[in-house]
Order: structure tokens, then sequence, then C-alpha cells
């Protein structure tokens, strides 16, 4: 489980997380909704200790872990872009986190091959970065992450640059790993329905701040996560289609 | 119309003179004309591959290898140690210096500062290190070619440098280091095996271009190499301009087996290299 | 403190060739082992710029030279490598241009010498010019090919449609983008005709004198002083460029 109590930061004078307090409990998915400028990319990269002036404390399994490395730490941090090594194929990619441990390479090409399986990548195993779609690279991201089995995942918008229909097939995709592989997992979007499909447990992000609510309900009748005026929206459709 | 003339003037500029060239020097290396030509042999070419004209070309293959090695060594080393520092304005700046200096100059300046009666021994000679010139090591004109491989990594390492510094921003190397890192690579791993294979993949077409050019480097082996073996232009040039006639159909036998390593060597990288850097 | 280390030794690692070149330039009677307890004087330079020195004709030739085959191989490299880049198998023309880039100067220089023996080119300001334009023209071609992209292209049909000829599409849509451009390959092809000594020794048979045929002059006749001040009026120009604008130092035939 992860607890973040009281993270601040600030970029010279202008702050950019504001006390930050949450806990996730194990296993679960916690769904951040927050805009493009709202501090949760911060957030994410603290917690993973790429960022590293803050102030608070992160704990990951009832241990402070803010003097570690990212390396240390066990949280592996996803960006938007898939970010593949360039020089290695899918397969070297996918069991790059293996090879660093030093794992057996008959357990490395076993726990490989299981995750192509998958992430449905079957015949794409020698293929290099640049011969992949959009979609095929961020499967390969999520491979990689999910094979070394962090304690934490933290995925900052990574389907923002894919198309709808790539974009769907991915979100499926996520539900059926997460659910096989259970780790714990922040997901943060800016899609209101990407965070109800992926989320256990929901959160809003705003200049800074981090509001969690306490269940989906919740969630759902906040008038700020824009749920319900969504929800007018396509009712109000619906209705003067009906008229017609 | 005017399309036409434009690509004539470019087969007239560009692809005639090089054909023309080729095809003169082929024929005579072949006996087919020139001075003493006496009908079709392969003597000459035979010969390119056996005593000097043979030692030569090891010679140069030796000079350009370590010269396009130790480049690379160099500035993937100070890549390393100081990328933040050479991104600032002046230090980026000053690694154009090498830039604004021709060959021959250098070559002279060279011989001018590591000779043995050069302004390196005359320290030496004042901080009581040796006696006479003579005591000097041997770092011009040398059997190595220490000089000539010292003015090529001076000429070309900050040039190495600088397109290593943007294809590190390129290839994005700073965020695959931190997503490395939270995999669990320590930093000799990020950089032995994500950063160095990816930065040696990106300049391996202009370091392959640049041990052409150190292969048939001129000016600085005119200067700074010894008299035996040369490298294949100079050497080439002497056996044109020597008294020796029979010297100058390996001469040009030498010319074409060299350009025709150039051209070989362009024409894989011009198709098997597709994407290519900006500066 | 090890960056400001290393960056003050890389430092004088560059300046010490231009520091060399005014020191032996000032410099006279500098036998082993003196290092700065010989004679210095300004004689050379006096002597250099009175005018009518060998040297100032030599410095003169250079720079008409360089400009000559820079300006035409700027123009020509424009248009012809527009007309090979609209061209549909235009990467194997591109390719064909990259061989004089890579063979060595002088090489070319020697194979080429038959043709220009025949035509009374040798010996010749003329010969040298057209022997350098043979290796610049090529450049020039490679170092525009990228610029006729299809954004230039659509530019140019946008012209065409709204009734403008070639000259008002050179003049309205070709020209202002290519401006810079036109800039920095003016100086690199004039750089490349600045530094080149091989090919204009062997073509110009010593009789075309440029500052780089009289460096190699000068360090034959074992006379360092002239040699330094001939190598330091060559680095004049480009220390110019470098200071007015970098990107004209800078070769980019393998980029796209």
């Amino acid at each position: 489980m992860i607890q973040v109590n009281d993270l601040s930061i600030s970029f010279g004078d202008e702050p950019v997380l504001r006390e930050i307090n949450f806990s996730l409990e194990e296993n679960k998915t916690l769904s951040v909704l927050g805009k493009s400028g709202c501090g949760k990319t911060t957030l994410l990269k603290s917690i993973a200790g790429i960022q590293t002036k803050y102030s608070g404390a992160v704990e990951i399994d009832g241990e402070q872990v803010d003097h570690l490395r990212p390396q240390e730490r066990g949280v592996v941090y996803l960006y938007q872009e898939p970010l593949l090594f360039p020089h290695l194929n899918v397969e070297q990619n996918i069991g790059f986190g293996l090879k660093i441990r030093k794992t057996d390479p008959a357990v490395i090409r076993q726990k490989v091959d299981k995750m192509i399986q998958q992430l449905h990548l079957e015949g794409q195993e020698k293929k290099m970065p640049d011969q992949l779609s959009g979609g095929q690279k961020q499967r390969v991201a999520f491979g990689r992450a999910f094979i070394i089995h962090p304690k934490v995942l933290l995925l900052d918008e990574p389907f923002g640059s894919l198309d709808s229909d790539t974009r769907k097939e991915m979100q499926n995709l996520f539900i059926e790993i997460s659910n096989t592989e259970k780790i714990t997992t922040i997901f943060v979007t800016h899609d209101l329905k990407e965070a109800l499909l992926t989320g256990d447990f929901f959160g809003m992000m705003h200049n800074g701040k981090l509001n969690i609510f306490e269940n989906r309900d919740a969630f759902i009748n906040n008038a700020d996560t824009g749920v319900k005026e969504e929800l007018k929206f396509w009712t109000n459709l619906t209705n003067k289609h009906v008229k017609q | 119309m005017t399309k036409k003339i434009l690509i004539s003037l470019f087969v007239i500029g560009s692809v005639l003179p090089l054909s023309a060239s080729l095809t003169y020097a082929l024929l005579y290396s072949l006996g087919l004309t020139g001075l003493l030509s006496d009908g079709l042999t392969l003597a000459n070419w035979i010969q390119i591959f056996t005593g000097e004209f043979f030692q030569s070309m090891i010679y140069s293959v030796w000079i350009a290898f370590s010269s396009a090695f130790f480049t690379i060594t160099l500035a993937m080393t100070l890549l390393f140690i100081a990328r933040k520092y050479l991104n600032r304005p002046n230090v980026y700046r000053s690694l154009f210096l090498p830039l604004t200096i021709p060959p021959i100059v250098l070559a002279f300046v060279i011989f001018q500062l590591y000779s043995g009666g050069g302004i390196l021994s005359r320290v030496a000679w004042h901080l009581g290190l040796i006696s006479d010139l003579n005591q000097f090591p041997a770092l011009v004109q040398d059997p190595y070619g220490i000089g000539i491989i010292l003015a090529h990594i001076f000429l070309v390492f900050p040039f190495f440098l600088l397109v290593l510094l943007n294809l590190f921003e390129n290839e994005k190397l700073d965020e695959l280091a931190a997503v490395a890192s939270t995999l669990g690579a320590d930093p000799k791993d990020i950089i032995f095996r994500i950063q160095v294979p990816i930065l040696l993949k990106g300049i391996f077409p202009l370091l392959a271009l640049y041990f052409i050019f150190f292969l048939g480097a001129f000016e600085i082996p005119l200067v700074l190499g010894q008299s035996s073996p040369h490298m294949i232009t100079v050497l080439i040039i002497e056996k044109l301009q020597r008294f020796n006639l029979a010297d100058i159909p390996v001469a040009y036998a030498m010319a074409v087996w060299y350009s025709v390593i150039c051209i070989a060597t362009i024409s894989y990288l011009f198709t098997h290299f597709k994407k290519r850097y900006s500066l | 403190m090890i960056n400001r280390s290393l960056f003050i030794f890389i430092l004088l690692c560059f300046i010490i060739p231009f520091a060399v070149l005014l020191y032996l330039s000032v410099s006279s009677e500098w036998y082993y082992p003196s290092l700065a307890d010989h004679q210095f004087t300004a004689e050379h330079w006096r002597w250099f710029l009175s005018g009518g020195s060998t040297l100032m004709q030599s410095a003169v030739l250079s720079i008409l030279l360089s400009v000559s085959v820079g300006f035409v191989s700027t123009v020509c490299g424009f248009f012809v490598s527009r007309a090979v880049a609209y061209q549909t198998k235009s990467k194997w023309w591109l390719l064909t241009a990259y061989f004089p880039y890579v063979i060595a100067p002088v090489v070319f220089a020697v194979m080429l010498n038959f043709y220009f023996l025949r035509f009374n080119l040798t010996g010749t300001i003329y010969g040298v010019i057209i022997a350098q334009f043979f290796i610049t023209f090529p450049y020039a071609v490679l170092f525009f090919f990228g610029f006729w992209n299809s954004k230039i292209r659509n530019l140019e049909n946008l012209v065409a449609t709204m009734g403008g000829d070639f000259k008002v599409t050179l003049k309205e849509a070709i020209l202002p983008s290519a401006k810079g451009l036109l800039a920095v390959c003016f100086f690199q092809t004039y750089l490349i005709s600045w530094f080149e000594y091989g090919l204009t020794q062997f073509i110009g048979v010593g009789k075309v004198q440029t500052l780089t045929v009289m460096v190699y002059r000068y360090i034959s006749e074992a006379n360092p002083y002239l040699a330094a001040l001939a190598g330091f009026l060559l680095v004049i120009p480009p220390l110019i460029l470098l200071i007015s604008n970098r990107r004209f130092l800078l070769h980019k035939v393998w980029s796209t």
C-alpha cells in the first residue's frame, strides 16, 4: 500500500503541490482526474523519486522512501509517451527490468513469453520500436512495467496520445492485466470515462490540491468532476432526438 | 525545358567529372592508355596489394581507425562527465573553434608544438626533463602516426561532441534514464546499457563517414607523416610526381581502388541509414 | 569544480593553435631551446601589409577565388537541387552527389588532371576554380536538397494558382524562406575552397599561389615565421564567421 503525507513542492515562489494527503490500499487503483497544469505529473514524479525536492513523506508498505533513489523505491512511472528503448526489440524491452535484476535467462524467457500473450503481441517479439504502432508501443511499455511486479505503478495519462479505438482497447487491456497482476496503481487522466472505468477509488486534482472521494457515487455526484454535466448533455441530446 | 537544362548541369557539374576521371584512371591502371601503355594488364592492380602500396593501405587503415576510435571515445567521455556544463552558451560556442582551422595550418601548428625542436620540447628542456632535443619522444613523423592522430582528434572531436549533445536531446536520453531507473537500473547500467548503445547507433553513419575522411587525409599526413609508409593519398601524389614512370599506373590503380571504397561506403550508409539527425 | 577545470583545459587546447600562430608570426631567430628569449619583431607583418608582398597577393587571390567558387556553387546548387529534388527518382541522383564529397579532393584532382592538361587548364586560376567547383557544387546540391520539401512545393503551387510566374514564385515564396540557407551555403562553400590545399596545389602546379599553398611553401623552406603569418591569415575569415553566426561553420549534409 502507499501513503502520502503533506507532500508539498514549490518551484521558486510558485506552489505546485499543496499538502497532498492520501492513502491507497494494496492492489487497488486510484484514478485521479485532473487537467493539464494541475500538478499531477509533479505528484507522480515525486512518488517515483524522479522529483526529489519535496517536503512531506511518502510511505510504501509502511516504510518511508523519501531518502531512496528511484531504482530502490519499487515504483514504476509510465509517461504518456511509451519511451521504449529504441535499440532493443519488443521482447528485450519487456525483459529489461528482469535482466537488470540478473534473473535467470530461462525465467526471463518464460515470463516474457507469458506477458507477450497477455498483451496480445504474439508475432511482434523481434520487432524494433520504430516498427510498432502507437498502441503496440504502449502495450510494450505496460508489459515492461508489469513484468517486474512493482510495488506501485504510476500511470501519467498513458493513453493520451492514442486514437479513440486504440484507447478503448488499451483501457480494457489495463483492466484485464491489473486484475491478473494485482498491482497498486495510481492512474492519472483528464478523461472522465477512463477515470470511471479504471478506478477502484477516485480523486480529483486542481491547482496543486488533491481531493479524494469516499466512493464512486461521491465522485459522480460532485459538481467539479463534470460527470453530472456530461450526463445532462447526453440526456438532452437523447430527448431532442426522441422528440424529433 | 529549364528542368532539363538544370538536370544536365547537374550531370555536367557532378556526375560527369567523377565518371570521366575514374574512367581515365581505370584505363591507365589497366594499361589501356597512358605513357607506357602496353595493352590490358592486371599487374598494376596486383601490385597495390603488395609491397609499399599494401603497407600504405594498412598504415592508412590504422590511422583512420585510431583517429575515429579516440575521437568518439573522447567525445563520449566528455559528454557524460560534463554534459550539463557543455550546454552553457559560451562553452558550447567554444566547441566551434577547431572548425576555423584549415588542416594544413593545424598540421603546421602540431609540428611546431610536438616536434623535437618544438615548443613542448623547449618547455621540457627548461624544466630540466631533457638536455637535448633528440631526447624528446617522437610524436610527429613517427611510426605510429601519433601526430596525425592528434591532429585528427583536435579537428573532429568537438564536432562529434556537438552532434552527441544534440543526439542526447533528440533521443530523450534523460527521460529514458528516468524510465530505466524506475525499472531498477543503477547509473552504470543506464550509461552502458541504454545511453551509450543508443548514441553509438545514432552516430554510426557519421563515424563511418569520418573514417573515410581520415583514410583520405592529405595535408596532415603530408606534414606530420613519416617518410615510409605514407598514407594512401600522399603515396599516390608522390608516385605521380616522381621520375619512375612505371609507378604511375600503379598510383592510378590505387586512386581508383580508394575511390571505389569511398563510393561503396557512402552508398551503403545512404541506403541503410534512413534516419538522420538534425544539428 | 571538475567541470570548470575541464572547461578551462579544453579552452586552452583550442586557443593554443591561434596563440602559436601569432607567437611565431612575430618571432625571429627562434633557435632551440629558446622560448621567450629570442627576437620578437613586427617585421613580417610590416612586410605583409606593405601591399606589394607576395603574401598579400596570395591573400587577395585566395579571397577572390573562394568568393567566386562559393558564389557560383551556391547559385547553381540552389536551382539544380530544386530540379533534382522534384524528380521522382531523386534519391539516387542525390547519392551520386555524395561521391565527390567523400573522395579526397587531391585524389579527385589526380584523376581529373588528364582532362585539365588537355584543355590547358592546369596551372591556371580558371583551372583551380573549375576543379574546386566540381567539389563544392555537388556539396551545394546536397545542402539545399532538404529545403525542397512538400511545404515549399505547396507554397509554389499556391503562388502559381494565384497567377504568379516563376519569377514571382521565386521572389514571394522561395527566397524569403531560403535567404538564411543561401548565406550559410555560400560561407560553407567559401570555406571549403579557402581551406583547400591538395587539389589547388596539384591542379595549380604551384603557380596558383593561394594562402594554403604559401603555408606549405614556407614550411618546405623552413620559414616557420611566414608559415605562421599565412596560417593566421587563413583563420581570420572563419573566426569572423564564428563570431557572427556559428551556423556557417557546421556541415549539415548528413541531416534532414
